[in-house]
């Protein structure tokens, strides 16, 4: 009775020895880069990470979401090389970063811009930032007050993780006269992910979203708004002919876009090096066109 | 002759031994089972505690403004604000809202099914119904979430015409696929325990099969019954995927099924894992952790003793 159930311990333990050494050696063999961060910026590092990995056999790139905060974090206490940031860091971080003893250093990856989204059957084709940052605290809350049909203003907005809900609340709402932060009206209701939230406001004649315009750019049941700076300027669409229009995001005229950022410890070496100098090649910049993000301008981008 | 009982005497011996050792290895189980609750509670316990150095326990339901000298009650929930706001009356009133219309919807269906199933239907349906049914409580919710997203708030809107298009009663639908296998298994549980005599009785008396089912078969079960419900509205109020992707997430009081709310549950699951931790936003979740637990604790317990008096009752 008991000789088998011994010798099955002793299997147990060989076969659970044998594996522990494997990947022991393997993990010394591939030291592995692993970038952590922005969950706008995933799918895109995801796809630099296999075309490098393809052209570099020895090198592992292993690549996890969980938003720009956590990237951080992990870039701090060592659990992570890169860390995948939607905007730059706050005062409050770059303290942190003393108290660990880590120098971040700031890499241009990719831009993204922000689109505001309607239902396409709605008349209104541009608003002010004012008109959407009234809306989103609630103080317009009827289509009617900014020139559409007469119905109740329905708001989608994003988990207040999300590098977009940040990124959002600060150039959007932004402060008031004392340098308070705008709130969102408590009735904005919360989706988990673009595409969730592109989802919902295809369906939802009277409602509002906002996200990466390289996700709508594709999609026929949502309208792109056009954004003015103020009332007098001219509203300007991210999109032109159904495709992203660069010129505008470049420059800065469209409002509503941001630069993403790798952190790396101090400046890059070795290994690490190569694969930042990759990303702002022109090859590494025509994934982020294909990716449906925005491709850095001319001047940042690496000579091959 | 002799060795025999011999062999007997060692072979009983040896099965004692044996016998103790399988009851120990059980009783180590159960409380090392026992053991690890405790220690999630000791945990939860622990950090929604530590939480009181950073927010009082006031904060948690409302908080205090003071505008032109006017103060003012507010109850909003509002982590990442400048001023932050803890309330979890939003977040409660949400799980209530889901959680409440699941309940009435599945203890209708649920008792009627398990009425059905206990009384009426052949043992061979019995025997096809009862597993389908219970498989149900094993589809993956977020399976349930995805439909009432997608297919679900379509249907819902073409009807009720809703303020908006994912609400709470829509989480409550999705909530009833998950309660009512709960409801429906435990009724009828508790009516065949009823006794073959009372019924029996009662047929002697002169009683149809309805009167007897309504007179005395549902009198004498409705402790289990009752326990039933109160289980089903623990798996309501604890359950977060159906809810996190079908009730829209706003942090609103309202008593209007057809607005979106947001649940106790579906702000843990969305926060927790980016909240940076020690934040006083990080012991907030810990301290709703808390109150739920708390919650559905006492829930359990309530349907727990219901259930063992019924027992004792029913066993006399």
């Amino acid at each position: 009775m008991k000789k088998p159930a011994f010798s099955l311990v002793i299997i147990i333990l060989f076969v659970s020895f044998f594996f522990a050494s494997c990947k022991i050696e393997s993990y010394n063999e591939k030291k592995p880069i692993i970038i952590k961060g922005s969950d706008t910026m995933v799918n895109l590092t995801q796809k630099w990470a296999e075309v490098y990995m393809n052209k570099n056999p020895n090198v592992s790139i292993q690549v996890t979401g969980g938003g720009s905060g956590n990237g951080i974090v992990s870039l701090f206490n060592g659990t992570a090389t890169i860390a995948n940031i939607s905007r730059e860091l706050k005062d409050k971080e770059i303290q942190k970063a003393i108290e660990y003893n880590v120098s971040p250093y700031k890499i241009k990856a990719a831009l993204d811009g922000i689109a505001i989204i309607i239902h396409p059957s709605n008349k209104i084709d541009s608003l002010t930032i004012e008109n959407i940052r009234d809306i989103y605290t609630g103080r317009i809350t009827n289509w009617q007050e900014i020139g559409g049909r007469n119905s109740k203003i329905i708001l989608y907005g994003r988990e207040n993780s999300s590098g977009t809900y940040e990124y959002f609340k600060e150039t959007v709402l932004g402060k008031d006269e004392q340098g308070k932060p705008f709130d969102f009206i408590s009735r904005t209701q919360v989706l988990q992910g673009t595409a969730s939230l592109a989802e919902a406001v295809s369906k939802d004649k009277n409602g509002i979203g906002y996200g990466g315009v390289g996700y709508f750019a594709l999609r026929n049941d949502l309208k792109i708004l056009a954004v003015k700076k103020s009332k007098e300027e001219k509203a300007i669409s991210p999109i032109k002919n159904k495709s992203i229009n660069y010129d505008v995001i470049w420059s800065g005229e469209y409002s509503l876009s941001r630069f993403l950022y790798c952190y790396t410890n101090g400046k890059p070496e070795g290994e690490l090096k190569n694969y930042i100098d990759f990303i702002s090649s022109e090859s590494g910049q025509n994934i982020v066109k294909q990716m449906e993000y925005i491709p850095l301008p001319k001047k940042d981008r690496k000579q091959e | 002759m002799n060795n025999s009982v011999n062999y007997s005497k060692k072979l009983s011996a040896k099965f004692l031994l044996k016998e103790k050792l399988i009851k120990y290895f059980f009783a180590l189980n159960g409380f090392v089972a026992v053991l690890f609750i405790l220690l999630i509670f000791g945990f939860l316990i622990n950090t929604g505690f530590e939480g009181f150095n950073h927010i009082n326990l006031s904060d948690y339901f409302f908080s205090k403004s003071n505008i032109n000298g006017i103060s003012q009650y507010n109850f909003e929930w509002y982590p990442t604000s400048e001023n932050s706001r803890f309330s979890i009356i939003p977040l409660l009133a949400g799980t209530l809202l889901t959680a409440i219309p699941a309940v009435l919807i599945s203890t209708l269906i649920g008792i009627i099914i398990g009425i059905y199933l206990a009384e009426a239907a052949s043992p061979r349906t019995r025997e096809l119904l009862k597993p389908i049914i219970e498989i149900f409580a094993g589809v993956p919710t977020v399976v349930i979430g995805f439909f009432m997203l997608v297919v679900g708030a379509t249907i819902l809107n073409d009807l009720f015409f809703p303020v908006n298009r994912l609400n709470a009663f829509l989480a409550s639908l999705g909530l009833s696929f998950i309660v009512i296998p709960i409801i429906a298994s435990l009724t009828e549980d508790s009516i065949s325990a009823v006794p073959r005599e009372l019924r029996m009785a009662s047929y002697a008396l002169g009683a149809n099969r309805w009167q007897t089912i309504i007179k005395v078969v549902l009198p004498a079960s409705v402790r289990g019954i009752s326990a039933a419900v109160i289980l089903g509205f623990g798996r309501a109020i604890g359950e977060t995927m159906i809810v996190l992707m079908a009730s829209g997430n706003a942090a609103v009081i309202t008593v209007d099924v057809f607005r979106s709310v947001r649940s106790m549950t579906a702000t843990i699951a969305a926060e927790l894992g980016e909240v940076s931790q020690s934040s006083p936003h990080y012991f907030a979740l810990f301290f709703i952790g808390l109150f739920l637990f708390s919650l559905t604790f006492i829930l359990n317990l309530i349907a727990e003793i219901f259930l063992s008096k019924m027992r004792k009752k029913l066993g006399n």
